[in-house]
């Protein structure tokens, strides 16, 4: 974790220096620039999740097929996935990995505001000589205190309880309808009635998890949550723009320009799932027929 | 379709609950605790996490608390991070306070502290008195007793004096810096001397709160000033978080030289006949002439920074690093007199000034991984361990 949070801490020191000490800049600036880093994690990820939506009335097929033969079926779905290269783990290791850069951020974050002095020895460690001139860093950013959750006791202390209350949850509640929004945008949607039932499930549940983080930890975690939701939102919106006019599939199993020298796609095996974003055929079974007789 | 579904519920958990597997998870156990302490008598009184102990250190029971203790703050979440301050008398503590999670100091009196009382340590007074009172910033520097008032800086830039009697503040309104101060404050006739991390050291009128100087006042940039200063003899040396020792003239706040160390540099030397002893963050301990700061005696490498002021005593410079190695060099010459550093426990850090009975180094490490704090004896002569608190389990 150290490797990543060191780099991290003088990214965020050099951000605030840069953008005339104002460390909520350097917050956002920092998380668009995570966000493009990660963007050759993430952009597989939507592919890979939108290939399963374009492959969902195919699977369906499957399963009406296969009826209640659960074997066959996966084996089918592992083919039509095979020969669509779309990994069906493919969302997990990003996921994971996205995550490790969320806390190894949170921890340069409050790393870098060292709001104790332990915190500043530790910090002492790990910034470049050059940047430690800006120590300390002025936390403050209208009504919160960036390191800390909640806003400013010198605020809280001339309002009354309610409108205290009322604007500690300004960021968490933005937390919450930027996450919905984003999450609303990038699912995908689906053919398969619980899973169509989970996403929604989803797409309730991880928002207020978020709002609950937004809560509990430092106010400049939300900020975070907010620029990589809303950034998240734009890429989203952009792709499925893209891929609403020129489905993956489709683009995939087109023959390439010769121009480019690029070989058109191996045509699929006799005994392979028949695959296309637009196949409306029965499919082949995957499997040998010979099999079905045994159910 | 259940297993279908509880596959996901258990996907959805373990997302939520890994980040704060991975958070816990990430490098070594954290220190949580820079605890303080005093010492008196035969007694040390110790402030940390949430608990004030006293410990005997003297005879055959050194390292055993004394009946009564300890006590504990009156909330969890308040914990107690540097040195308390006795009363006069040695009945009285008085002791500052940071809010985890949160910015609101307080000052707390504790009566009845002596050895042998029959009466449990209580509480005399907590400040703020009242709901118009208000620390706004954590205590992290300890409380400074000076003719009956108490001096401290706290985490928001803010200079108190509180009389000790009852609490009541003793300025009409407390001196206020730009950043927060987390050393502790120094104190002469007039003054009080506070090092800021607004990148200033500032003087401050003792009978009202007002600012006298301040350093550097010519548009000079230096860098934050984390460390608590160090006074001697009409001279103000206080330690820059970049690395720069400077010594300030106390009457008028006018630069007498500055020596550029290779660390940073935070709390302020020891000046023992006309010599300075402190340390840096890099690992190194210097000997520098106290008057002109240009003539280094010497210097040597020591495995982990130096935060402490190190201590001298006869002849012996003592000082700790935050890589849990303690040493003893002769001071004049800068020569170990222990065939090797003390090593504490593991990843904790000696960031605490020792202090020296006629055979015993007491010391007191931070705290790592939420263990609870200890104190050690050590022999002074040799390094070794001869008692702790609480004592080794058998």
């Amino acid at each position: 974790m150290d490797i990543l949070i060191s780099p991290l801490v003088n990214m965020l020191l050099l951000l605030y220096g840069a953008l005339g000490n104002s460390f909520v800049m350097a917050i956002i600036v920092a998380t668009i620039v995570i966000r493009l880093i990660t963007l050759p994690l993430t952009l597989p990820q939507q592919r890979n999740s939108r290939k399963m939506a374009e492959l969902a009335p195919q699977l369906e097929e499957l399963k009406k097929k296969y009826g209640n033969d659960r074997n066959k079926f996966a084996q089918a779905q592992m083919a039509l996935y095979k020969e669509n290269k779309v990994n069906m783990f493919g969302g997990c290791l990003p996921l994971i990995l996205q995550l490790v850069i969320m806390i190894a951020f949170y921890q340069a974050l409050t790393g870098s505001l060292a709001t104790n002095p332990l915190q500043l020895q530790q910090l002492s460690h790990r910034v470049l000589p050059n940047l430690i001139s800006l120590i300390p860093i002025d936390p403050h950013f209208l009504i919160y205190d960036l390191g800390l959750p909640g806003i400013l006791p010198s605020v809280e202390q001339g309002l009354s309880p309610l409108v205290a209350q009322l604007l500690v949850f300004i960021l968490p509640a933005l937390v919450v309808v930027t996450t919905y929004l984003s999450q609303k945008l990038m699912a995908t949607p689906s053919a398969d009635p619980s899973q169509a039932s989970m996403t929604r499930q989803m797409n309730i549940i991880m928002p207020m998890m978020f709002g609950l983080f937004a809560l509990q930890f430092a106010s400049g975690l939300s900020i975070y949550f907010i620029v990589s939701n809303v950034v998240g939102a734009v890429q989203s919106w952009f792709m499925l723009r893209r891929w609403k006019q020129k489905p993956l599939l489709a683009a995939e199993t087109a023959p390439a320009p010769t121009s480019k020298g690029s070989k058109p796609l191996p045509a699929p095996a006799d005994n392979k799932a028949v695959v296309s974003s637009k196949a409306s055929k029965p499919l082949k079974s995957p499997v040998g027929d010979g099999n079905k007789k045994k159910e | 379709m259940i297993r279908f579904i509880a596959r996901r519920w258990l996907l959805v958990v373990s997302l939520v609950v890994l980040p704060f597997v991975l958070a816990a998870c990430g490098g070594p156990p954290p220190v949580t605790s820079w605890p303080g302490y005093t010492v008196q008598g035969n007694t040390a009184y110790l402030a940390s996490a949430n608990q004030l102990v006293a410990v005997n250190i003297a005879g055959d029971t050194a390292g055993n608390a004394l009946n009564g203790w300890p006590i504990e703050s009156a909330n969890a979440a308040i914990g107690f991070y540097t040195n308390p301050a006795l009363g006069p008398d040695g009945k009285i503590m008085y002791v500052g306070t940071e809010q985890m999670n949160g910015n609101n100091g307080q000052v707390v009196a504790y009566t009845s502290i002596e050895r042998g009382s029959e009466i449990r340590p209580n509480l005399k007074w907590s400040y703020p008195l009242t709901t118009t009172d208000y620390i706004p910033g954590n205590i992290y520097g300890a409380i400074v007793l000076d003719e009956d008032v108490l001096y401290f800086g706290d985490g928001k830039g803010a200079v108190f004096a509180l009389k000790a009697e009852d609490g009541r503040p003793y300025w009409p309104a407390p001196f206020n810096s730009k950043a927060r101060i987390w050393s502790t404050v120094v104190v002469d006739e007039e003054k009080v001397y506070a090092a800021s991390q607004d990148h200033h050291l500032y003087a401050i009128n003792k009978s009202n709160g007002n600012q006298v100087w301040r350093f550097p006042n010519d548009g000079t940039e230096i860098d934050a000033l984390v460390g608590s200063p160090t006074l001697y003899d009409g001279t103000v040396y206080v330690g820059s978080f970049g690395g720069v020792l400077y010594a300030v003239n106390a009457d008028n706040g006018q630069l007498k030289w500055s020596y550029k160390a290779e660390g940073g540099v935070w709390d302020g030397p020891a000046l023992v006949d006309g010599t300075l002893y402190f340390g840096d963050q890099g690992g190194n301990v210097y000997a520098l002439d106290a008057a002109s700061g240009q003539n280094k005696k010497w210097s040597v490498k020591v495995e982990g920074g130096v935060k402490m002021t190190p201590l001298v005593d006869d002849g012996i410079v003592y000082v700790g690093t935050d890589r849990n190695r303690l040493y003893a060099f002769k001071a004049a010459s800068g020569q170990s007199i222990w065939p090797e550093a003390y090593k504490a426990r593991e990843g904790e850090s000696l960031l605490v000034t020792p202090v020296v009975t006629n055979t015993t180094l007491i010391v007191l490490p931070s705290l790592a991984g939420g263990n609870p704090v200890r104190l050690i004896g050590l022999n002074k002569n040799t390094g070794q361990e001869m008692w702790l608190y609480p004592a080794r389990q058998q």
